[in-house]
């Protein structure tokens, strides 16, 4: 049993995973608590997981922003007090507006630049093994014998390496120009 | 249960389960698989990081570091750890309440709430007052069941996937179009305001009745009648932005509408001044507006309670009054 067959691990590294701080950036500007915004980030991530197939989802971004959004809608329902004016906070946030900007689309462009500063970053020992992992694609086996370490040092190191450069991509800020995303929609209903 | 386990803690495990060379041993198969079980906030944890290892295999691009430009000053060490700080709290939980999958789920509004539901099939419903869904997404339909009250649709177009509303034994089927359904005792009213939909009655052997938009009709036992009036179905829908059309209604009727949407019950104690007909449209959250414009409109006499807004003819003198004798409005 894995959390999710290959293919939609893949998937979601590739098509998901780097809309996160976008994502997050844009619940808080629903004047969401801090910790309200990752439990819903969390737990569309656990969302994702029942997928079985992706083929139906056209566009990866607003997929995300729409279970987001409904795991708001939820929780929002589902506490003691309803909070009238953020139900309506979100509800004026409009998932289709919320395309990549073009500055984004060229910052794509340099997220291997990212990669490579952020293995730079990481302590000594810890940037070894994950470099012979992640860029010479070693086997956890094989960097064991090479380095002298065990195997589950070496498996330490490599996971502790993956939540460093996780933590360090969840909390950069990419909200620039946001503010155009927040679309007053006066028109609706009507 | 034992002490639940914090975001960090699950965070760290699904790294580790993330880094493992694949596939893995029997043994770890089973570990994984019984670690996923304890909690199930550890799938979506586990999903995270998996995603997150196998997008940094595109760093095979890089080559070896010793080619790497000087980057340090970039991003420093110190920068990477303490970001990691902060950001201690962000697996945070979706503790096992929050699990609840949105198929199935009701929703339900108070009473004078009205609220907006995007689906996830890019439709939106807007519910009325005093209302709830349970919706149920698969592959082959869309379902709603309108277990109470009243809700407009506006539903994305899928050919393949019916967007089917049940109301009691009324059903209501759409493809693309934007339409409402308020549940009744004996059946449901519906109001269509965009495109074609099928509406009938189940277990009823009559054919299933085709409205357009402008229509309404009941769907009931008895043989469903469909009327074209446009501006009767515009205005009946005149919730979904917060406003009651009076467009003609009785005093007493209006005042009921209001009583749906309001904890303040509007009692009105004169049956001549229950037949005066209104117009205009209103705000539904203000029954104390409202009173106050009728007492002026037909020269009536307002009286209040904690609960309740009496509207009654004047009293010429104004000795005692009924309205504290009487029992409390619903």
């Amino acid at each position: 049993m894995e959390s999710a067959p290959d293919h939609i691990i893949r998937w979601v590294g590739a098509n998901i995973l780097p809309h996160e701080a976008d994502l997050r950036a844009w619940l808080r500007r629903a004047r969401l608590g801090r910790e309200d915004v990752e439990d819903i980030i969390q737990e569309a991530y656990c969302k994702i997981a029942e997928l079985s197939t992706v083929e139906h989802i056209l566009s990866p971004r607003a997929y995300f922003f729409t279970v987001a959004k409904n795991i708001a809608f939820m929780r929002i329902r589902r506490a003691r007090i309803v909070r009238i004016d953020s139900v309506d906070e979100i509800d004026r946030l409009d998932v289709m507006s919320d395309a990549p900007s073009p500055e984004r689309e060229t910052a794509a462009r340099h997220e291997l630049k990212r990669v490579m500063r952020l293995i730079a970053a990481l302590p000594s020992r810890c940037r070894q093994v994950f470099e012979m992992r992640k860029v010479q694609g070693m086997p956890q086996k094989e960097i064991a014998r090479v380095l002298g370490l065990s195997e589950t040092t070496v498996e330490n190191e490599a996971a502790k390496g993956l939540r460093l450069i996780m933590r360090s991509m969840a909390s950069e800020d990419q909200g620039q120009g946001s503010q155009k995303e927040l679309k007053r929609d006066a028109a609706r209903n009507q | 249960m034992t002490p639940p386990e914090t975001s960090e803690q699950i965070e760290v495990a699904a790294s580790l389960w993330a880094v493992k060379d694949r596939p893995l041993s029997p043994e770890d198969e089973a570990a994984l698989g019984t670690w996923l079980a304890g909690d199930p906030r550890r799938r979506g944890a586990l999903l995270r990081a998996q995603a997150a290892w196998s997008s940094l295999s595109r760093a095979k691009a890089l080559g070896p570091s010793t080619a790497w430009p000087a980057v340090r000053d970039a991003v420093s060490r110190r920068k990477v750890l303490t970001s990691g700080g902060i950001a201690a709290g962000l697996m945070a939980a979706c503790g096992a309440g929050l699990f609840v999958t949105l198929r199935g789920e009701e929703t339900a509004t108070r009473t004078g709430e009205i609220r907006r539901l995007p689906m996830s099939d890019g439709s939106i419903a807007a519910i009325n007052t005093q209302s709830a869904i349970r919706v149920a997404m698969t592959e082959k339909q869309r379902h709603v069941e309108l277990v109470k009250g009243e809700v407009w649709f506006k539903v994305a177009k899928n050919p393949e996937r019916p967007f089917v509303v049940a109301a009691g034994d009324a059903r209501v089927q759409a493809v693309g179009t934007a339409f409402s359904v308020r549940r009744r005792d004996n059946g449901a009213e519906v109001l269509v305001t965009e495109g074609t939909v099928k509406a009938w009655f189940n277990g009823a052997d009559r054919p299933a009745v085709i409205l357009k938009a402008g229509d309404r009709t009941f769907i009931g036992e008895a043989e469903a009648a469909v009327y074209h009036a446009p501006e009767v179905v515009d205005n009946a829908l005149a919730w979904r932005e917060g406003k009651i059309a009076l467009a003609g209604k009785t005093l007493a009727d209006v005042a009921s509408d209001y009583n749906r949407y309001n904890r303040t019950q509007i009692v009105i104690r004169d049956a001549a001044l229950g037949g005066e007909r209104l117009f205009g449209r209103f705000s539904t959250d203000d029954p104390e507006g409202f009173s106050n414009a009728v007492a002026q409109a037909f020269d009536a006499e307002v009286t209040r309670t904690d609960t309740t807004i009496y509207i009654g003819v004047k009293k010429i003198n104004d000795g005692s009054t009924e309205a504290e004798t009487s029992g409390i409005g619903q």
